[in-house]
């Protein structure tokens, strides 16, 4: 362990001068099961045949339209920004945005290290949001795992997503040759881009690297109302509420 | 109640549906829209409600029962 400790961070020193003047895109793609597994695994209450199929229906729809997905995720040296929202349906009429949802992807979420920002700008319950947490927040844990993702090697490292409504252990993959610390989703903070991420199911994975690009302007996310993240996730339950009540329930 | 059925046949309407997984009568729609939300809202969807509701039409349209009242707009 401690050897691998030394080692990425002496690849992520010896990287830096060379980021110093890049710029860079990364592309991700989703790999899912097959919706019955998934619905096999992610469904975890009693009920009906009939709900059954219908959420087996809707992973359907998710699970055909995830290959079509494509994310670009655009780098500095310290910044970077992942937009959601270009993506609405593709000419085969695919919901890609619903699609997306179920992967807990939505919205613009930007990096900015010299700001020691992250902002996810989203929309929940049909309310906009500007969610700002400190840039260095995620808790990691490296492990010696390695594994090769087009052509650089890769290190292990795992966290936990904390949701309202569910904890979602992550496995990511970094490459500490690529010495900038983002990656999809939420998921940044390690020495070395995230090339790969296995999360609540689903499989993102970098299947193109560009690091030509000469210069770029990234746009910070401005849309919604800036709350942190603990009063966001007050409103997440106070929203999930009011919605139960409207329909006669009380949260389990 | 009426805010999200309308939501709900808006989505049908404009053809965000597709298929029918259980379109036989006797289907409780009610119910599929609760199994649905906590299905989605479980797997962080920020939109779980939109997609339940989404859910609820489509069992509805296809011949399913509910309690609830129902305003169709064009």
């Amino acid at each position: 362990m401690k050897n691998i400790l030394l080692l990425t961070f002496s690849i992520f020193l010896s990287q830096l001068g060379i980021a110093q003047k890049q710029f860079g895109k990364v592309t991700y793609k989703i790999n899912s099961p097959d919706a019955k597994e998934l619905a096999d695994k992610s469904i975890k209450r009693e009920m009906s045949e009939a709900s059954k199929l219908y959420i087996e229906q809707r992973l359907r729809r998710v699970v055909t339209t995830l290959p079509y997905v494509e994310l670009e995720l655009f780098f500095s040296p310290y910044e970077a920004v992942l937009n959601v929202d270009n993506h609405m349906k593709n000419e085969n009429q695919l919901d890609i945005k619903s699609a997306l949802a179920r992967t807990a992807t939505n919205g613009t979420y930007y990096s900015n290290i010299k700001e020691d920002i992250f902002l996810h700008e989203t929309v929940s319950f049909s309310v906009p949001y500007l969610i700002k947490t400190p840039f260095n927040e995620l808790e990691w844990e490296i492990h010696d795992e390695t594994k090769e993702i087009l052509g650089y090697t890769c290190i292990k490292a795992t966290t936990t997503l904390e949701y309202p409504f569910n904890d979602f252990p992550t496995t990511v993959w970094f490459a500490p040759e690529l010495p900038f610390p983002f990656g999809p989703k939420e998921f940044r903070g390690l020495p070395g881009l995230i090339l790969a991420m296995e999360f609540n199911h689903f499989y993102f994975y970098a299947n193109a690297i560009d690091l030509d690009i000469k210069s770029m302007r990234i746009k910070k996310p401005s849309k919604g109302r800036e709350v942190s993240q603990t009063k966001y996730f007050e409103e997440l339950k106070e929203h999930d509420r009011a919605f139960l009540k409207s329909i006669g329930e009380k949260r389990e | 109640m009426k805010k999200l059925l309308f939501l709900a046949i808006f989505a049908t309407a404009v053809g965000f549906t597709s298929g029918n997984a259980a379109s036989q009568p006797g289907v409780d729609c009610d119910q599929v829209l609760i199994d649905v939300y906590y299905d989605e809202i479980a797997a962080g969807n920020s939109g779980a409600s939109q997609t339940a509701a989404d859910a609820w039409a489509d069992c509805w349209m296809a011949g399913g029962n509910s309690s609830n009242e129902v305003i169709v707009k064009p």
